[in-house]
């Protein structure tokens, strides 16, 4: 398929393609699938956030795999609702997003749990710190209470 | 300690709070502000908080972790992050969660959060 832009789009997609190093061509494929996707799933936010492009509830920081992770399994859908004050049929959007994407939010919730490993060891090495004098050395119960 | 709940948190956590340590001063998400940050990214969200010293609590593991990294190569300072799994402090049981946040902050107790990245675990009963 080849599609022909008019000259201001043209240069629009240039100039974003630069900023995120991506070739032209990809980024205008990956903008029309992200058009075809707001026209399927208008209630779902597609953000640029330091992990890559995130789907989230739109309007609100609750991203689809967290929801889908929690929602039908731990929580009903109104349960989830009713303590979020969200409308329940947000909820179901974010739930069809990840059916329809399964791989997409396979992907975040693997990266999610990638980072809580990172997230353990610094826990860890925070929790160490304050057992270990400047020395390196375990503190006594005494102080390591203080 | 001035702490800042994500919108994962259940918003009765900060009664429970009162109730468990009225020493520690927390703002949820929602009313933070006016509600102004509802949708903001991670890190306005982390920068308004460095402004008033306050820790985030977060479920979201995806991409504060990421964000964390990044300003840790550039030396950009935040005020502490702590983040809760949904496997181990349920966000949406206000006490356990009220109780498992009074219990760090006593371990934390006056020391400087600056760059901190906790775990939040269950109040040991």
């Amino acid at each position: 398929m080849t599609l022909r832009l008019p000259k201001g789009v043209k240069r629009g997609v240039e100039r974003l393609a630069a900023r995120f190093g991506h070739k032209p061509a990809q980024l205008g494929a990956r903008l029309i699938e992200e058009g075809l996707r707001r026209r399927d799933f208008p209630q779902i936010d597609l953000r640029e956030t330091a992990a890559g492009r995130m789907a989230y509830i739109g309007g609100t920081r609750f991203a689809v795999y967290w929801v889908a992770g929690i929602v039908p399994g731990r929580m009903a859908v109104e349960a989830f609702a009713k303590e979020y004050d969200l409308p329940v049929e947000r909820i179901r959007a974010a739930l069809a997003y990840a059916h329809a994407f399964p791989d997409e939010i396979e992907s975040d919730r693997a990266h999610a749990e990638a980072n809580g490993k990172w997230i353990e060891r610094q826990d860890a090495a925070a929790r160490s710190e304050k057992t270990m004098d400047d020395n390196g050395k375990p503190k006594s119960k005494e102080k390591a209470a203080r | 300690m001035k702490l800042l709940f994500d919108c994962h948190v259940a918003k009765a956590t900060l009664g429970a709070l009162r109730k468990t340590a009225p020493g520690i001063h927390a703002e949820h998400l929602s009313h933070w502000r006016g509600g102004a940050f509802l949708r903001a990214g991670d890190e306005e969200i982390l920068a308004a908080c460095h402004e008033e010293r306050r820790v985030l609590l977060t479920y979201d593991q995806a991409t504060i972790a990421d964000v964390l990294r990044l300003w840790a190569a550039k030396e950009s300072p935040h005020s502490g992050v702590v983040f809760a799994d949904e496997n181990t402090v349920k966000p949406n049981v206000p006490a356990d969660v009220a109780s498992a946040v009074a219990a760090l902050a006593r371990e934390i107790g006056n020391a400087d959060t600056t760059n901190l990245v906790r775990y939040l675990r269950p109040a040991s009963r």
